[in-house]
Order: C-alpha cells, then structure tokens, then sequence
C-alpha cells in the first residue's frame, strides 16, 4: 500500500528539476519560457543514446544539464540578441529542438533493461541494494532534487543570485545599478533550461524509454505545479520557493492518482483532476484570506 | 564635469509628429553644482536627463563627462558614474526582498556581481548608519520587504542606494512628483542633505518652482528645448518664486497654452 | 492543508486496499492508451479472449481498466498505479502504455501482455516478461488491393505522425515496396493530431490518386473530417482496419482489433492459469489478414471490384 504512495512522491520528485527550471524563469523571471517542451525531451534524448553507448549513468546527469543550458542559451540569445518577443522565442527553440531530438534518438528509444540506470548502477546497488526497485527510485531520486535544491537556494543567496531577483522584480533598477539586464536574462534561462533537461535525463532512465512526444505539455505540468505549490506556501519566505515548487510537483502527480485510484470514468480523469487543482488552489487562497483577517 | 555639446535630437522622424526638440543644445554642470531644471511638458528636461542616461539616442552631439564622449556608450554602462532616483517610487527598489537585499545590492554597484555571499551581514551596521540619516525609522526594519513600505519611505530608501556608492553625478527625475506635500517636503530635505554631505553634483527636475528656487546652486528653465533662465549663485540666491512664475507664464502664453 | 492531503491519501489507501483485499480472482490491470475504435476494439477482444479461455469475469479474475487519453504521463501513473496495487497481470494497449507497463514492472514479479503494437523490437519490448501481439501493417497486401482495385493510380497519398515509431518504420516499408505495384508514395509527417487535416489538403492540391492509413492514432482519431474533404475531391482512403472502413473508407486490408485482442487474451489466460511462463511466449504477429469493404463508399468513388477480390472480401455494414 504505501508503495503507491512511494512510487507517485517518486513521480513528483522526477519533475521537482522541472519545476525549479519553471520557478526560475516563469517566477523570477516573469518569463514565459516554452523551449521547456523541447529541452525536457533533449536532456531524455541524449541520456537515452549515451547508455546504450555504455556512458556511465551517472555522467549522464552532468551532460543532460549541459545540454539543457545550450538550450536555453539559445532562447536566451534569439530574445536578448534578436529581440524575439519571450514567448516567441521559446517557441522557436521548442520547434526547433522537436527535430533535433528526433535526429539525436529518433522517434523513439527504449534502454534496455540489461543497461545500468542510476538506479540500478554499481555505487547505488552498494549503498540502497537491499532496498526494493521502487525504493531506490525514490531515494535516488530524492537525493538529486535534494542536491538541485541546495545548490540553487544556495545560488540565490549570491551577488549573482541576488542581482537575477532583482531581474525579475525590477529590471529597470539592474540598469541603474549599471549591469546588462539582458545578460542576466539569459543566465536564468540557461540555469532553468538545463535542471528541466535533467528531470528529461531521470525521466528517461525512470522509464528507460524516450519517446520524442514526451516533452508535449510539460510547460503546462510545470506552471501547475509552480502556481500550486506557490499558493500553498505563499506566506513563507523567499528560499522555501523551491521547496514550495517541488511540493506542487507531487500534489498535482498526487491528484492524477487520486483520481486512477478512485476508479472514477476513465473519460473524466482530466476533468477531475483539474476539479482538485481548483479545490486545492481555492484552500489555498481561502488560508491567506484567514491570514490576513486574523492581522 | 558634464558637458552637453552641440545636441540635435528629433523625434518621430518622417511622420505627421515630427518635432525637432533640440537643436545645437549646449549645456555645461560644473563638479559640484545642485542644478534645479524646470519647464512646462515637452519643454525637454526630461529629454535632457534621458540623453544624458542614454534612454534615448540622439541624432547628433556629444555627451562628455569629465572629457569622456559617453554618447556611443550602452546605457546600462553609464550608471557606472550616475545615480538616479525615478520618479516612482516602485521603480528605485525591489519590492519583493528586503531592505537589507536591496541595499546590498545598491552596495555592491560597479562591483563584480559573482559567487560570493549577496547579503554581507557585516555591512549591515553601514547599512543602518546610512538609513539613520533619513531619521524615518527605517534602520531598525532591514528584514522588511521593501514592497510593504510607502510610497516616501521607498523613495528614501531609493535616494539612499543611489548614492551609497561614488558617483560623478546624481540624477533627480522628478522624485518627489508622485509623494504628498508633507513626504516630498522630507524627501526634498533629505536630498539636500545627502547632496552636500556627499558633495555631489546633482541635477534635479521638477514641476514644483518653491524646491527649484529654494533648493540648489543654479535654475534652468527650459522652454521648447531652449534654455530661458539660467541663474546660479548670488542671483539664484536672490530668486524668488514670482520672477520664476511669471516667466512661465509669458512663455506658456507665447505658446498659446 | 496539509490534514486535507493526508486525508485524501487516507481514502485512496482506503479504495486500494478495497482493490486488492484477500479476493481470489486475480487482478488484470488494462491500461488502455486512449479511446479509439481499434483500441477499444483491442479491450473488447483481450476479454473475449480471456473468457474463451474458460475464465470467468468475477469469478476467476475482475479488471481495472483505465485509460489515459492519449496522454503519456498519465499512462505512466496508471502503469505505476497498477505496480504498486501488485495486480497479477497488466494488459497494455498500444505502445505507450506498453513502454509504461514494462518500466513498473521491472523488478517485480507482474507479467505484461499487450496488444497492437506494431514494431515490438523497435520498441524494446520483446523479453524480459513481456509479451503480445503486433499489429504489423500488411504492407504489401495493402498496396497490392490499390492496384486492384484503382489500376490507373499512380500516387498514394498517407499521413503519418513523426514521433511514432510504428508510422515511421511502415512508411519506410511502403516506400520500399511501392514501386512493385507501379505506384509512388507522397507522405507528409505532422507532430500533432491538429496538423493532419492540413496535411491532407496538401495532398489532395497535390493531386494524389488515393489516400492509405496507416495504425496512427493522430490520423485515425479525425478520420471523419478527413473524409469529408476526399468524399468532396472524389478521392478513395484505404483504411488500415476494419472500423475505418465502417466509417467510411472505401476498403481495408487489414486487421480485425477484437480478433488482434482474442489473440492476446488467450495468452494472458495461458499465463494466468499457469499453463505457460510469460518468457515462454515469444510474441505473435496475426496470420492472416482480411480485406474489408465498404460497397457505399466504393460506390461513391466509382470502384468496381473485381470478381476474385469480391468473393474473399468481407462486407462491412456502411454507416
């Protein structure tokens, strides 16, 4: 019974990278970012032909966040550079990335199971071998979005985390304080478009498959999951953000299987789920209400 | 030393609204000086202040600053030497973080912006010695978000962080247009209080004629991109607000206003 | 907030361990990719296979059928759903619920049967306790029934979706095998099923002789609006089953889905009552395919058929 619970925090905690990318650009930022349809399924593209490659698993983490970064580089450069509109521009990398995942692993590509995952690997096997295949999901899992999580809030507490904030909240102050607000646009978009492509690189080898129409929505899955977890959280401070994104990530996969689970009409599972994202959203701003009254 | 040589600036080009706002404008501040510049709407004072800051590009001139020609320089290079306070309030500060943020931030400008820690708490006893000038309070609520202050309150904290750091010259764009009388009045007197502790050169526009003739060394009004008065020293000291308005006047009836 | 998740979670426990209790029939998780003729088609066919087998719905097993709207995440949380109710055998209709299904069942001891896929090597799912049977388009019968039928054709026209694997590696087999019926292939790939229509427009202001589809689910699921526009151009579609050609394609050869799904039903039953082990059934293509007609469509298009293709087709009832 509780692996169900296990296996769906497990599903959360995959797009937990996902979600910070979003935080970073659509929150920070305020910056509609689309490339995240095509860098998702480029970090799974490459992480899905480098360990048929025999590439050490776990260096697929690094390469994945490399190449996510190239993405965002990218849209950063076509809105910054070229003066595409944000929207726009992400759309460009997103097509454009769409075929470039197909050339990189086709329309699709299983690993097969005899190849080591970061799941399965040798160091993981040493440390979480007695545990279950669905355990040491979730651990190794939880561990990566752990680490992401650390490193970024980390990162926001830096001159240069400090100033990517301050993009977002008021960029005309970045000019006065006499650096190129454009540059650190582009920094953000490269710092959130290789976490997204890392979730691409757990998902992949969670389902050792990529499938070139796994990115379709993710921008969707993300928003959700960040308006959600924000709303909840919204009375804590600034550095629980990531926290509150990640929590978001497992509520709405959360609701999904509230939803399989209660055996309701297959045909109205999005409708229900989308029943419970309102009931959850409107709790939520029924407790700032509360708050604000009780001041 | 800032110099404005020989500007031309036209706007809208090749349309029906083409207007030829400058033309061989020529304007010089010497180190030190607090100049007030008034005029009606469309007179160019603002257009002064965004040519200077590179907001707007001109077609011909220079822009010189201490013998530099800063007119092909980006804007956001330019701030390295000037401070500028907006004349909104929301648009000096960071809503969303601190007080504290936002100082370090401010304190940090000219600096690399790298890995190192944003908030370096050992400044904060800086932090507060510089808010305490004010005498708003504001030194004892580092951790508040800057958003849940007033509007007078963030524009001290705005005038503070332009000018934490050296400056060659600090741009004052109608800051005290969007306060009510009792917080522009402290706003005003702080100004000048932070301008002659630092002394700073300081150009300062404004609708209000009361600050420009009582506060500053020198008085610009500008008409229709021209300059119609330009007094400074003993004979600004002796300005008084009636001479000021009734030139205003004559000009605006000229214009047909 | 927190109580009201917790809550919740209590009820699915609640629901699960209602599920899976100590009944004695087994648990059979179908986990159907979305809602389309063929696919349900496959469902209706996986039980009858089941039951002709001898096995008896309620007594000897119960199912959960879910399906999760041609949406890949959501057929990733119904497989783990499934894995994580330790369910005695999963079903997977099409490939992405397949590619789900076999994932959740790594480590576990949960064999998986699945109907319709059409290239199960490409898709990597051909050992490892899993087996089912493959929808493989008959390529070569297809176009031959062209030729037949249209002697005069000269171009077929298809619309496939890129990012399907089974689209993909039958377009390359239509294009290799095309020139023995002295026919040329003119195909345009799409990403999504809102492109299709386009596509076909394209086509016909293209001048293509006939349409053919191939099993891909974007086209299949607009196959109505798409023959509206070639009833108007007076262009036939071959369909690549037995519903397309209910819903109007002029002829098919293809498969029958529930007979496709019988197939896998009965080896679920064989793995269920113990008879064979899931690695022991190495996975099945259909034997034989039927041609299908539709004599209204046909009709519409001026098509005659000839004698011998007449006596061996099946008449499908016209809308």
């Amino acid at each position: 019974m509780p692996e169900l619970i296990v296996s769906t925090v497990t599903q959360g905690l995959l797009y937990a990278m996902l979600s910070y990318g979003i935080y970073i650009t659509y929150k920070i930022l305020d910056f509609p970012d689309l490339s995240v349809d095509g860098s998702f399924p480029l970090g799974a593209a490459v992480t899905a032909v480098m360990l048929a490659n025999g590439v050490n698993p776990y260096l697929t983490l690094l390469v994945s966040l490399v190449v996510g970064a190239l993405a965002g580089l990218v849209t950063g450069i076509i809105h910054v550079k070229f003066r595409v509109r944000d929207l726009l521009a992400g759309i460009i990398t997103m097509t454009a990335l769409f075929s470039i995942n197909l050339q990189i692993a086709g329309s699709n590509f299983p690993v097969a199971r005899a190849t080591e995952t970061i799941f399965t690997a040798g160091p993981t096997m040493a440390v979480f071998g007695s545990l279950s295949l669905v355990y040491r999901k979730l651990i190794v899992t939880f561990i990566v979005a752990l680490l992401c999580k650390i490193l970024l809030d980390l990162y926001f507490k830096t001159k240069s985390g400090l100033l990517l904030r301050a993009v977002g909240d008021n960029s005309t102050l970045v000019t006065t304080l006499a650096k190129n607000k454009g540059t650190m646009k582009i920094l953000g978009l490269v710092i959130s478009n290789g976490l997204v492509a890392l979730s691409g690189c757990l998902v992949c080898q969670e389902q050792r498959a990529f499938s070139s129409t796994m990115g379709t929505g993710q921008m969707v899955f993300g928003l959700a999951a960040v308006i959600i977890g924000t709303t909840l959280f919204k009375r804590l401070s600034f550095v629980k953000g990531t926290t509150a994104v990640v929590i978001g990530s497992i509520v709405y996969k959360a609701c999904i299987q509230i939803a399989i689970s209660l055996g309701l009409p297959a045909n109205l599972l999005k409708l229900i789920t989308a029943s419970l994202f309102l009931v959850i959203l409107v709790i939520g701003n029924l407790s700032k209400e509360a708050k604000t009254q009780d001041a | 030393m800032l110099e404005l040589k020989n500007i031309t600036k036209t706007y809208n080009p090749g349309t029906v609204n083409e207007l030829c706002l400058f033309e061989d404008f020529c304007l010089t501040v010497k180190d030190g000086e607090f100049v007030s510049v008034v005029g009606s709407n469309g007179s160019g004072k603002t257009s002064i202040l965004n040519i200077i800051c590179g907001s707007i590009p001109i077609n011909q001139g220079e822009v010189v600053i201490s013998g530099k020609n800063i007119a092909k320089t980006k804007e956001y290079n330019r701030y390295k030497y000037i401070g500028r306070v907006y004349q909104d309030p929301a648009v000096g500060t960071c809503p969303n973080m601190t007080i504290l943020e936002n100082m370090s931030l401010a304190d940090n400008k000219g600096k690399c912006f790298g890995l190192s820690f944003g908030v370096n708490r050992k400044r904060a006893g800086f932090y507060k010695s510089q808010l305490a000038i004010l005498g708003l309070g504001l030194e004892d609520k580092l951790e508040t978000k800057v958003g849940a202050l007033s509007g007078g309150q963030r524009q001290s904290v705005a005038l503070i962080m332009a000018t934490m750091t050296p400056l060659q010259f600090l741009i004052l764009d109608e800051h005290t247009a969007a306060l009510d009388p009792h917080t522009a009045e402290i706003i005003m007197e702080l100004t000048d209080k932070v301008v002659k502790e630092k002394n700073l050169t300081a150009i300062m526009v404004t609708h209000n004629l009361r600050y420009a003739v009582e506060y500053g060394s020198r008085l610009i009004m500008m008409d229709r991109g021209k300059i119609v008065i330009d007094k400074s020293g003993e004979e600004k000291k002796n300005m008084n607000t009636d001479y000021v308005l009734k030139t205003f006047n004559e000009i605006s009836i000229e214009c047909g206003n | 907030m927190k109580k009201i998740i917790s809550a919740l979670m209590g009820i699915v426990c609640i629901f699960a361990l209602a599920a899976c209790g100590s009944s004695k029939p087994v648990v059979i998780g179908i986990n159907q990719y979305g809602e389309h003729a063929s696919l349900d088609n496959c469902r209706i066919g996986f039980i009858q296979g089941l039951e002709n087998a001898g096995l008896v719905e309620g007594k000897d097993f119960t199912l959960e059928y879910q399906n999760a709207g041609f949406d890949n995440n959501i057929a990733i949380q119904i497989a783990g759903n499934f894995s994580s109710n330790n369910v005695d055998l999963m079903c997977a209709i099409a490939t992405p619920s397949a590619t789900a299904c076999y994932a959740a069942a790594e480590d576990k001891n949960i064999p998986v049967v699945f109907v319709a896929i059409t290239d199960p090597e490409a898709a990597g799912l051909t050992s490892g306790g899993i087996t089912g049977v493959s929808d493989k388009l008959a390529v070569a019968d297809q176009l031959s029934l062209i030729s037949t039928l249209q002697p005069d054709a000269k171009t077929v026209g298809i619309v496939y979706t890129l990012s399907e694997p089974n689209s993909v590696s039958a377009i390359a087999e239509y294009e290799s095998l095309a020139a023995n019926y002295g026919l040329t292939i003119n195909a345009i790939g799409v990403t999504a099923q809102s492109e299709v229509t386009q596509a076909v427009d394209t086509l016909i202001s293209g001048g293509v002789d006939c349409f053919s589809n191939l099993t891909d689910n974007n086209v299949v699921g607009v196959l109505p609006s798409i023959l509206e526009k070639t009833n108007e151009a007076g262009i036939p579609v071959y369909g690549s089953e037995i519903e397309q050609v209910k819903i109007g394609c002029v002829a098919s050869v293809g498969i029958d889905y529930v007979i496709l799904g019988e197939q896998s039903g009965a080896m679920a039953a064989a793995i269920l009552k113990g008879d064979k082990k899931v690695d022991d059934i190495p996975y099945e293509t259909i034997a034989e395919y039927s041609i299908y007609i539709n004599s209204a469509s046909l009709e519409e298009m001026n098509i005659t058929l000839p004698d011998d293709v007449q006596s061996k087709a099946i008449e499908v009832a016209a809308e």
